[in-house]
């Protein structure tokens, strides 16, 4: 097949002349296209290299940290309130900026890693200001709270896959179990601060059980399912 | 006892080399690329083994760049391992790919090719090493004898020396030619965003190509640099709006007219130039001199005719010992210099980068470069149905132009980084207007179509 424009003979197959763009069409003849010079082009993965961003974003957290360090120590001679904000801060650069650190940005690590630091923190305010309010109080709703994320992040990671209902089960069964621990959070603040139990978290914990309850069910029914996301979908 | 692993051998980049890492950027490299394509498909494996032979025997061109405190050096490195051909030809050689290796083999179907740095080689080098690993895997799939001839080495003898060499300092002379500081004519275009590299090629009768450049008197190179220039000179005519006829009226230019001539530039073609066949010698190693040839439009509209006649004396006027000697003494007395010698690497490559991007390019339109005939001994060619070569596109204009010639037909590859296909459609109408039966086949993803 010829370019009727440039008069030039075209690739078998090719579907327009590569110098003008004249579509090349021929009713009567049939051509079997010849191979592509390349393989189908692709987009190229555009690369990010997070060494630069790690560097500055380690600059930004360090910089606070080192000048609190030095202001208190000149105005207290010790670490008085710096010790909070270089607690804060190293807590805040674990959970944003450890990752960035690794190639397999796995949140089944990260997450826990990331709440079991911001547990540390509440534990050195606690000691620093003599609160004794870690172990009693503290210890228990943190662990528990990085229990359920794990356990969330978990069997969404590994179970979910190609059926995206489980995720009904998953969030359904967690908010029942939050609401459990909002009446563990009412009891542990009278056993820590002495405050009486009025029983408020049983309002939250009967409307964390019906939404929760209802999630399950959604999830159990198949025709539920099909009928809500025709209503609701976006 | 384990035997002591022998420390890689190093060398200094050779004169022409040195330009190349220092003008690299992220989006664009100094490279070119030989393939060629066998009658059957290509099996990696047996390739692979074909290229861990050559690559010992070639170790000047299978190296790897580094940084010393002064200079870049190569340094001999393990074969790289084939990779299938990406979407396009020479996509980003980048800094991080070059320090591993300077050099990259491809397969796609059946065609095998390899992609150079300028650095490690220049085209006649690149092309002598693509050929014994062609020997090689032809030797290895099809057990036949492939003779030592044409170029082909025996891969089992040590690198003679004189293959590692830079001929450049062993034939500088004492006379610097003037540097053409002539600011010529440049093509632009809106640039690909991703800087996709068009391929055309356009696949010409070798013999009718000789024949009609002999009846001009002519090279196949003259021939088709006085082509391009004409294509050249017509870009550069629409592009002001001149209508070049107007020069003949016999009523004479307006004011207007006159002025807009006044902005005409020169238009220049580079040819490089194999300066072994000058000066002797089998140095793998770059050892290329440039020379530009054009025409000033501003003298007037030139005819095809008085192009094959100005391009075929300017040839041989610039193509002698002489003046190609002068025209790469500067560039030596330049790395000799004792005060640029001691300037740390960082600061030199910066300086270099300044004088690439100011002169480096400005000096000709375009480059046209030939490898010639390509020939392979018999029993390893009947299983070659083509021999490629194809240049990069240069870091400032968006074309370049390369040509060589396999069984009958030669191969001129216009490569483009921007949008328009603007020059190859000129110049290969040009070449079916006088004559010639062109096929066009092309890489092109996005060609518009036009009813």
């Amino acid at each position: 097949m010829y370019c009727i424009n440039c008069g030039v003979e075209l690739q078998k197959g090719a579907k327009v002349c590569p110098l003008c763009g004249t579509k090349v069409y021929h009713p009567d003849i049939q051509e079997t296209p010849e191979p592509a010079l390349y393989p189908r082009f692709s987009e190229g993965e555009e690369t990010f290299s997070p060494g630069a961003v790690q560097f500055i974003l380690g600059f930004v957290f360090f910089l606070p940290i080192v000048l609190c360090l030095m202001i208190d120590l000149n105005m207290n001679h010790g670490i008085v309130w710096s010790g909070f904000v270089c607690c804060g801060l190293a807590s805040l650069y674990i959970a944003v900026c450890l990752p960035l650190w690794f190639k397999r940005k796995n949140p089944v690590i990260f997450v826990p890693v990331a709440l079991t630091a911001l547990l540390l923190t509440a534990l050195y305010i606690s000691l620093k200001t003599h609160g004794g309010w870690f172990l009693s109080f503290a210890f228990p709703v943190g662990g528990a709270l990085i229990l359920l994320v794990e356990a969330i992040i978990v069997l969404c990671r590994y179970t979910v896959g190609a059926y995206p209902h489980r995720l009904l089960y998953i969030f359904g069964g967690a908010v029942i179990i939050l609401g459990g621990l909002l009446v563990l959070l009412e009891f542990l603040i009278k056993v820590t601060f002495d405050i009486p139990m009025i029983w408020w978290s049983i309002y939250p914990l009967t409307a964390l059980v019906i939404i929760g309850v209802m999630m399950i069910i959604v999830a159990a029914n198949k025709k539920l399912r099909r009928s809500l996301h025709k209503k609701l979908f976006i | 006892m384990s035997e002591e692993r022998k420390a890689p051998r190093w060398m200094r980049l050779d004169n022409a080399g040195l330009i190349f890492p220092a003008s690299l950027r992220k989006t664009w490299s100094n490279a070119f690329r030989i393939s060629v394509t066998m009658e059957d498909p290509i099996d990696p494996d047996i390739l692979q083994n074909a290229l861990d032979r050559v690559a010992a025997r070639f170790l000047g061109i299978c190296a790897r760049l580094r940084r010393s405190f002064f200079w870049f050096y190569l340094e001999e490195t393990d074969s790289p391992t084939v990779h299938e051909d990406s979407y396009q030809p020479l996509i980003g050689m980048k800094w991080k790919d070059i320090r591993r290796c300077a050099i990259r083999v491809l397969y796609y179907r059946d065609r095998m090719a390899v992609e150079f740095f300028h650095s490690v080689t220049d085209g006649t080098g690149g092309m002598i090493f693509t050929k014994n690993l062609a020997a090689e895997y032809i030797r290895m799939k099809y057990g036949e004898t492939v003779p030592l001839e044409e170029d082909l080495k025996d891969l089992d003898e040590p690198v003679p020396e004189e293959e590692l060499v830079d001929s450049f300092q062993e034939h500088a002379g004492p006379v610097a030619a003037p540097r053409d500081d002539l600011h010529v004519f440049h093509l632009t275009g809106e640039t690909e965003k991703d800087r996709f590299l068009h391929q055309t090629c356009g696949i010409l009768d070798a013999a009718t190509l000789r024949t009609k450049a002999k009846e001009k008197g002519i090279t196949v190179t003259g021939y088709l640099t006085a082509i391009l220039l004409k294509c050249l000179l017509d870009i550069q005519y629409e592009r002001l709006h001149i209508d070049p006829s107007e020069d003949d009226s016999p009523k004479g230019l307006t004011l207007r007219e006159i002025r807009k001539r006044k902005k005409l530039r020169p238009v220049k073609v580079q040819i490089p130039v194999n300066l072994r066949q000058i000066y002797g010698g089998c140095t793998m190693r770059n050892f290329v001199a440039v020379v530009n040839i054009g025409v000033d439009p501003r003298m007037g509209d030139y005819s095809l005719e008085e192009l094959f006649g100005i391009v075929h004396h300017q040839m041989q006027l610039n193509i002698t010992a002489k003046n190609l000697r002068a025209i790469f003494t500067p560039n030596v007395n330049s790395e000799k210099n004792p005060i640029l010698k001691i300037v740390p690497l960082p600061l030199k490559t910066l300086i270099m980068r300044i004088v690439f991007d100011t002169v480096g390019e400005t000096v000709s339109t375009t480059c046209l470069s030939n490898l010639g005939q390509v020939r392979f001994p018999s029993a390893a060619a009947r299983h070659i149905r083509r021999v490629e070569f194809i240049l990069g596109s240069q870091s400032q204009a968006p074309y370049n132009v390369s040509l060589t010639s396999w069984d009958g037909k030669s191969y001129v590859e216009i490569v483009r980084n921007s949008v328009e296909a603007e020059l190859e459609q000129k110049f290969f109408r040009r070449l079916v207007r006088e004559g010639f039966h062109v096929k066009i086949e092309s890489n092109d993803r996005n060609t518009p179509e036009r009813r």
